[in-house]
């Protein structure tokens, strides 16, 4: 019973790491970053001095680990001594929210805001005697975006002028983050920003897998449970399967460690007290191609579907239009099936595809976004609504081509287009 | 009530032929009711296979009613409602909400009262984008903003690369449906036996149908199909023409029927409503010639409409030789980009060229017609109603619909319409 709720607690800690809800216990790779942050901060709570920073890095790169790590160290340094108010420029949308986020986050003698005003009041009217405050912003792109100009302004400029202890800190994924603001606010931001990048070499990502299946041994009554648990993790390195999995996920992932912790979070779902450990054959490439991505979506398009689309490449190719109707598009089907009859000179009559019929294979492309309206307001029959493919033709030549159930008559299409 | 773990699989696998899979994953990746479970799922495949159904009885069965909320996007549109409903599928209270805000709030409240996963299930979760445009980033960055144990579930037919498209949208999980095999879909169809058929016999038709189908329909299509086609396919029997034994006679008989059935698949060919009778015959004249207005274009207009008097010889035609290259792409056809918009005064003129007694119709009568023409839309105003001027106007009725009505009124319209190759 003992060993059932110890395994249950494992997995539980795992499960928490792997789906970002638990601040991991050591960053990789971003000592120097974390310094810096550290020190930044540091200075606002010790000195009292106000400022911005910007953190910018790619999906996955630990950005958010970071700022919840200083956080943490902040809280132990100086014993909660400070506020923190955490907004997300994509949660909170409007002045409005985001005014009332504030006022809700710094506690209740400052609630119910009536106006903007009343917020920049209350955060003017710090000094360097009272207990500084964090505003932590992330995605903030989004924020400056949605926000309008002159409250995203407002906040800054308070952040900067000199008696209150405030730190605006913006987290986002956005490169180019600083052109997109307006002149009057990059005027009151102080320039710091603090790039991050995902880990560059294998190692380090390797290490962070570790540190990520790794159990602290400390927090476990089980001692024996937890070290043979964390030997197996060591061991899985040693595995060829298991360190080709990291590699390839490594070379071909974009957001490579949110990637693998998919893989892990599969394999930490199969612990049970049956199978208590971690074993290579747990981990599988299988989690990540059920990404059903478009051309999985080709792939299991009819062959009515199918026909249409080769239609809107021939259409593309003889007339180069970009845009298209259903009724160009019926039409140029329906010359090649004649053309064909006529050059095959067969007898058999080809069976074409009802005019009502092809229109609701029409619509049904529409609504898996492999067509798209091109201007959704205009007021226009069905079969004369002007379409845009979201495809490339060469996605599907490819998909003809892959499919074995295809006629010939369908590729022989794909291939005419080309010698046109 | 819940049920146990081994015990919901069983009765699911049963239930969903071709499913194992996906609901092994699902299963395994909500765990115990307590632990924590991926912040967002995504969940995307063509229709028709099994995903709100899989979904809606995994819930009704493996978890109580206080535990998830299952929302169709298609049935509630607005904000208010979507956030309501939620709230009330997981506390049992009428609460008002109004805001993003207030939900966040309300769902961190509701949070706190046990540490067991809430589910917030979105079906057809591509609406969500027309709702509102910051509303997906939020719902989807909202499980993991709060931290708490929440599990948002987006089922949509699009796929996934559709909906990034705001930067810093955390990654879901994502769980892919595939499209069924050949005896997947025989296993499933079979369950549409009835009680008092051999299975075997019902199984040698559902064979035969899925071979002549598989194709071109999906599960929707061929639940659709299956009664009337089986009644045709028993129907020698009944006749006492050929015995239960005949398979391959009954398979042959039926094929007969397939054109038929197909055609009836997708009732959209439902023939307009018949205004002859409530019109009289010179508006259904105007009719033809807000039609021809719209598909001809106007240089050809002195060709077709003008007078006698004024009629040029026609200068025999050389035929031009098409040439395709890619310098010059081949020109489409005008009449395929669909109607074009005409000035009233071009209708009047064609109208009074094809319709013989137009001196007795007073031009204010014409004007109102054209006015309840676009009342019930058979034209369209291209031309905003506050611009003053000439007014411009688009036919909006089929050919189907115009050549039906030129026939019962007798009028020739493929005269007019000798250079379309239009059926």
């Amino acid at each position: 019973m003992d060993y059932e709720k110890t395994v249950a607690k494992t997995r539980q800690i795992l499960k928490d790491r792997l789906t970002d809800r638990s601040v991991p216990d050591e960053l990789v790779g971003l000592d120097e970053q974390y310094t810096e942050l550290l020190n930044y901060m540091n200075r606002t709570v010790s000195l009292g001095e106000s400022n911005t920073c910007i953190l910018i890095g790619p999906s996955g790169c630990g950005k958010t680990a970071l700022v919840k790590k200083a956080i943490q160290s902040l809280n132990e340094t100086y014993n909660n001594d400070f506020y923190c108010v955490n907004l997300n420029g994509l949660l909170h949308t409007s002045d409005q929210f985001v005014r009332y986020q504030i006022g809700l986050q710094l506690g209740q003698q400052i609630k119910g805001f009536r106006s903007d005003g009343d917020v920049f009041n209350l955060l003017k009217s710090g000094t360097s005697n009272t207990k500084p405050i964090f505003i932590i912003i992330y995605n903030f792109d989004a924020f400056a975006k949605n926000c309008s100009q002159l409250f995203v302004y407002n906040i800054f400029n308070i952040a900067t002028s000199k008696n209150c202890p405030i730190s605006v800190i913006g987290i986002t994924r956005k490169a180019n983050v600083f052109n997109e603001l307006a002149q009057n606010i990059l005027s009151r931001n102080s320039y710091c920003h603090i790039d991050i990048d995902r880990p560059c070499n294998f190692e380090s990502f390797a290490e962070i897998i570790r540190n990520c299946l790794m159990i602290n041994e400390a927090i476990f009554d089980d001692i024996e449970y937890s070290q043979e648990f964390n030997e197996k993790i060591e061991e899985l390195f040693d595995y060829e399967s298991f360190y080709n999995l990291i590699n390839q996920t490594f070379n071909y992932s974009t957001d490579f460690i949110r990637s693998f912790y998919k893989i892990c979070f599969d394999a930490v779902c199969k612990l049970t007290i049956d199978s208590p450990f971690l074993l290579p054959e747990d981990f599988s490439m299988s989690t990540l191609q059920d990404c059903g991505n478009i051309d999985t979506v080709l792939k299991g398009l009819t062959q009515n579907q199918l026909w249409l689309l080769l239609a809107i490449n021939s259409l593309d190719l003889r007339f180069q239009t970009k845009t298209f109707n259903f009724a160009m598009v019926y039409e140029e089907y329906k010359n090649y099936m004649k053309s064909y009859a006529r050059e095959s000179g067969s007898t058999y009559r080809m069976k074409i595809c009802k005019e009502h019929v092809a229109l609701a294979e029409f619509e049904f492309l529409e609504s898996r976004k492999i067509l798209q309206c091109v201007d959704e307001n205009k007021f226009q029959q069905k079969q004369y609504k002007m379409m845009r493919l979201l495809l490339l033709p060469e996605q599907i030549i490819d998909a003809i081509n892959d499919n074995e159930k295809c006629p010939t008559m369908m590729k022989e299409w794909v291939n005419r287009v080309f010698t046109l | 009530m819940a049920l146990e773990p081994q015990q919901l699989k069983n009765i699911l696998f049963e239930e969903f032929p071709g499913r194992t899979r996906q609901i092994e994953t699902l299963l395994n990746w909500f765990g115990t009711p307590k632990e924590k479970t991926p912040p967002t799922i995504f969940i995307h495949g063509n229709r028709a296979l099994g995903k709100t159904e899989l979904i809606k009885r995994l819930f009704k069965l493996g978890f109580t009613s206080r535990q998830f909320s299952f929302l169709d996007c298609r049935v509630c549109y607005s904000i208010e409602d979507l956030f309501e409903i939620i709230l009330n599928d997981l506390t049992g209270e009428q609460l008002s909400c109004k805001s993003i805000n207030d939900f966040v709030m309300n769902l961190q409240e509701i949070c706190e009262i046990g540490s067991e996963t809430r589910y917030m299930i979105f079906d057809n979760a591509d609406v969500l984008w027309d709702l509102f445009s910051t509303l997906t980033p939020a719902l989807l960055t909202l499980p993991q903003w709060i931290g708490l144990n929440v599990c948002g579930i987006f089922i949509s037919q699009a796929p996934w690369e559709k909906f990034r498209m705001a930067v810093g949208i955390p990654e879901p999980w994502q769980l892919y449906f595939p499209e069924y095999t050949r005896d997947e879909l025989i296993q499933i169809l079979m369950k549409s036996c009835p009680d008092d058929e051999d299975p075997c016999f019902y199984k040698a038709f559902v064979e035969n149908i899925c071979n002549s189908f598989y194709e071109n329909c999906d599960l929707i299509d061929f639940f659709r199909l299956l009664p009337d086609l089986f009644d045709k396919f028993v129907e020698p029997i009944q006749e006492e023409r050929a015995t239960r034994n005949d398979i391959s006679l009954l398979c042959n008989e039926l094929k007969s029927y397939f054109n038929e059935t197909l055609d009836k698949l997708y009732l959209q060919d439902i023939s307009a409503a018949n205004f002859e009778d409530q019109l009289p015959q010179w508006s259904l004249y105007l009719l033809i010639a807000t039609f021809l207005g719209s598909y001809i274009p106007q240089n050809l207009d002195q060709r077709y409409f003008a007078t006698k008097a004024c009629e040029k010889p026609r200068l025999p035609r050389v035929p031009k030789k098409q040439k395709l290259s890619h310098d010059s792409p081949a020109k489409l056809p005008q009449q395929l980009k669909g109607p074009q918009s005409f000035e009233l005064e071009r209708v009047l003129a064609i109208f009074q060229s094809i319709y013989y007694n137009h001196r007795n119709i007073q031009t204010i009568d014409i004007h109102q017609q054209i006015e309840s023409f676009v009342a019930h839309h058979l034209v369209v105003c291209t031309v905003p109603y506050d611009r003053l001027g000439s007014r411009e106007y688009r036919c909006n009725v089929s050919y189907h619909c115009v050549k039906q009505v030129s026939r019962d009124i007798g009028f020739d319209l493929s005269k007019y319409l000798d250079e379309f190759d239009y059926n």
